[in-house]
């Protein structure tokens, strides 16, 4: 028994979150999507729909992406180390598992355009879109995988930044957690022109059109949140010392 | 079977405060060491460093050579225990004991399953119950599960243990021991009560105001106490060239608690000014040499990231 | 139970000296394991081992590869031969220091010991002091 392998897994991390979060996600999004349609129909009763209920509840998950990247860095980073793994390898397997997650999650939100397509199509009812988005139509899936994707990963980048300055230090987080906004605040604007006052600056400074919703504007500014959030969080993770527990 | 720790002067320090002060030792391979110092005095530090869980402000340490701080090699063959264990308790629905032992299994490369759940039984911890939801002792409990049956190399055990009722404490001690013979290990138990535990050690650390103030095997420190007991006078006579630990006077009788080997010229000598020598018990020992610092200045602010 | 006051091996060593001399342990009879030893009585098994190892030099017990420690033939007597040799310094010599510093006539306690020596002989011939 003293002769086990060291290190028979090197992905043991990125699988062990990867499997509980992929079945995390798949029951919350079937909770989440049997509960957005239920009320789709509910609101039929009363009133004729006319516009994609999805698109209204696609709000929601957002916010949990950035919950995975505040648990990323404030709770399954200091779990891991205390379980005999550096940081390094923790940061670089919980990325690649959270790349894996987010990817799953963007994948059912597209799905559950193409599923109220299906509902909305034999009830008979408009899929219409009210608020910008890298795609025109409700059925341009590889356009909202790519939004949704995007979203994501800089809520995601924006948590485990904020995560792991509130774990160093809450003091930290006080300034961290506005900087986390205004990134996910950026780049929401850059999907929803008329959103924001200043998308038009950075619009017109990026060289986009500024009334039209780019791709390539998006693109850029995840990439940029990116490039900001890996490294300032990397700063605050690669000598994180646990906390003391209380006994 | 290799679990050599040695402490390079280590020092680790939170602003101000100094926690830990230019500390070396080296712990032995396959040994039980106990490192005893009062709440504050830097155990939960210096571990916390020991285990890579925080890099040292200064100075080294290494297990079998081998930087620890960062290094795969050398931190996947410890386990530091300190509360449950670091186990999640916001993770639902992932947060009951049964998921916090799964999760050793998978992370913890000695782990011995068919012990973790035996241990699990004999101490009584409820499967099913949320991690939140532990008392005290069941906390403490799962902790020395954890750190039984990861089998580390060298397994750190920081206090909470004495969380546990005495049953469970002695079933941990029993089954630590009886570990110990058939798959060696270095383990290291912090703890501020020393009574219950000191037979287990094979070498004892003490600290104090995070500096290293004895590190001996535990018997031969048992043996380098003394009480000399007599007249004032002739007390203070035979303890004018020996390091005195404490002094207690009743009327004209006089305690003296020396610290240092006695060899057989002071024991006749002391036959012969018809003064009794008494054996120290190690808690007394331990309370004399920390308090005798205490004394000789004052205590400075508790580390930040001490105990509350 | 051990105490805290002197090297516990020691004391392990000594408790099963006591053991042999009283005739609670016979010879070729085999001792408790270092494994039973250390965590009946809650120590540490390198410690238990150190007073095994002791007891083997002294020739009270000998090791059987893969079964245990047995108890050697002729350890008893060993081991009163060797009290025998201390016994004037660890015992009669600090009882005269006493009776000295006390103000006992050293003539009495000679008288008691020729009494007790005298109703021991009448009792039982087997008795022996030790």
């Amino acid at each position: 028994m003293n002769a086990a392998p060291q290190t028979a897994d090197r992905w043991v991390l990125a699988r062990h979150r990867l499997r509980d979060d992929a079945l995390g996600i798949l029951l919350l999004w079937s909770g989440f999507a049997a509960f957005v349609f239920a009320l789709v129909f509910a609101v039929a009763a009363f009133r004729p729909i006319e516009l994609s209920g999805w698109e209204t509840a696609s709000q929601i998950p957002r916010w949990f992406a950035g919950g995975m990247g505040i648990y990323m860095t404030a709770v399954y980073l200091p779990l891991y180390i205390a379980h005999g793994f550096t940081r390094r390898e923790s940061m670089r397997q919980l990325t690649v598992a959270t790349a894996g997650s987010i990817t799953l999650l963007a994948v059912l939100m597209t799905l559950g355009y193409a599923i109220e397509r299906g509902i909305y199509a034999v009830a008979g009812w408009p899929q219409e879109l009210v608020q910008s988005h890298l795609f025109d139509h409700a059925s341009n899936y590889p356009l909202i995988l790519l939004e949704f994707l995007l979203l994501f990963t800089v809520w995601a980048a924006a948590g485990a930044f904020a995560g792991s300055a509130i774990y160093r230090n809450p003091a930290y987080g006080l300034f961290a957690v506005p900087v986390g906004l205004a990134m996910v605040v950026v780049s929401e604007a850059a999907l929803n022109p008329g959103f924001l006052e200043f998308v038009t600056a950075i619009g017109g400074w990026l060289g986009v059109e500024a009334d039209g919703v780019s791709v390539t504007a998006s693109l850029v500014i995840t990439l940029g949140c990116l490039a900001l959030a890996t490294p300032a969080t990397w700063l605050l993770v690669r000598d994180l010392p646990l906390r003391n527990q209380q006994a | 079977m290799t679990g050599e720790l040695e402490l390079q002067d280590v020092t680790v320090r939170y602003g101000d405060t100094v926690a830990v002060d230019g500390l070396t030792a080296t712990l032995g391979d396959g040994q039980i060491h106990g490192l005893l110092g009062r709440n504050g005095s830097g155990k939960t530090s210096l571990l916390s460093v020991a285990a890579g869980f925080r890099r040292a402000s200064g100075g080294e340490v290494l297990l079998d050579g081998q930087q620890v701080f960062e290094n795969p090699g050398a931190v996947r063959r410890m386990c530091c225990i300190r509360g449950a264990g670091d186990t999640v308790e916001h993770d639902w629905p992932g947060d009951k004991v049964t998921h916090a032992l799964e999760l050793a299994a998978t992370l913890r490369p000695r782990w011995d399953r068919g012990w973790a759940d035996r241990l699990t039984q004999r101490f009584n911890l409820p499967l099913r119950t949320r991690l939140g939801e532990l008392s005290r002792g069941q906390r403490a409990a799962l902790g020395v599960v954890l750190g039984l049956a990861s089998r580390a190399p060298v397994t750190i055990f920081d206090e909470t243990y004495l969380g546990m009722d005495a049953p469970s404490r002695y079933a941990f001690y029993e089954e630590l021991l009886a570990d110990q013979v058939e798959h060696p290990r270095t383990f290291i138990l912090s703890t501020h009560h020393i009574e219950e535990v000191a037979s287990l050690f094979e070498t004892v650390l003490i600290i104090d105001d995070g500096r290293l103030m004895v590190h001996e095997e535990a018997d031969a420190l048992r043996a380098r106490g003394a009480a000399v007991t007599g007249p004032a006078e002739a007390v203070d006579a035979f303890t004018a060239d020996l390091d005195v630990l404490a002094t207690t006077r009743l009327g004209p009788t006089r305690s003296d608690t020396v610290y240092g080997e006695l060899d057989d010229h002071h024991r006749r000598d002391a036959r012969e000014r018809g003064l009794q020598l008494d054996p120290v018990p190690l808690q007394d020992l331990f309370v004399h040499l920390t308090e005798a610092t205490d004394r000789a200045h004052t205590h400075s602010a508790t580390a930040p990231g001490g105990r509350p | 139970m051990f105490d805290e006051r002197s090297p516990i091996y020691r004391q392990i060593a000594g408790r099963i000296r006591s053991e042999v001399l009283s005739g609670a342990l016979e010879e070729d009879e085999q001792v408790m394991s270092t494994t039973q030893y250390a965590t009946h009585f809650r120590i540490n098994p390198a410690t238990a081992a150190k007073a095994f190892a002791e007891l083997v030099d002294e020739g009270v017990l000998y090791k059987r590869r893969g079964v245990g420690m047995f108890v050697a033939p002729g350890a008893r007597e060993v081991l009163r031969a060797a009290h025998r040799a201390r016994f004037f310094d660890e015992v009669v010599e600090p009882m005269i220091d006493q009776a000295v510093a006390i103000g006992v006539d050293l003539d009495e306690v000679v008288d008691r010991i020729r009494a007790r020596q005298a109703s021991a002989q009448n009792a039982s011939q087997e008795e022996v002091g030790g």
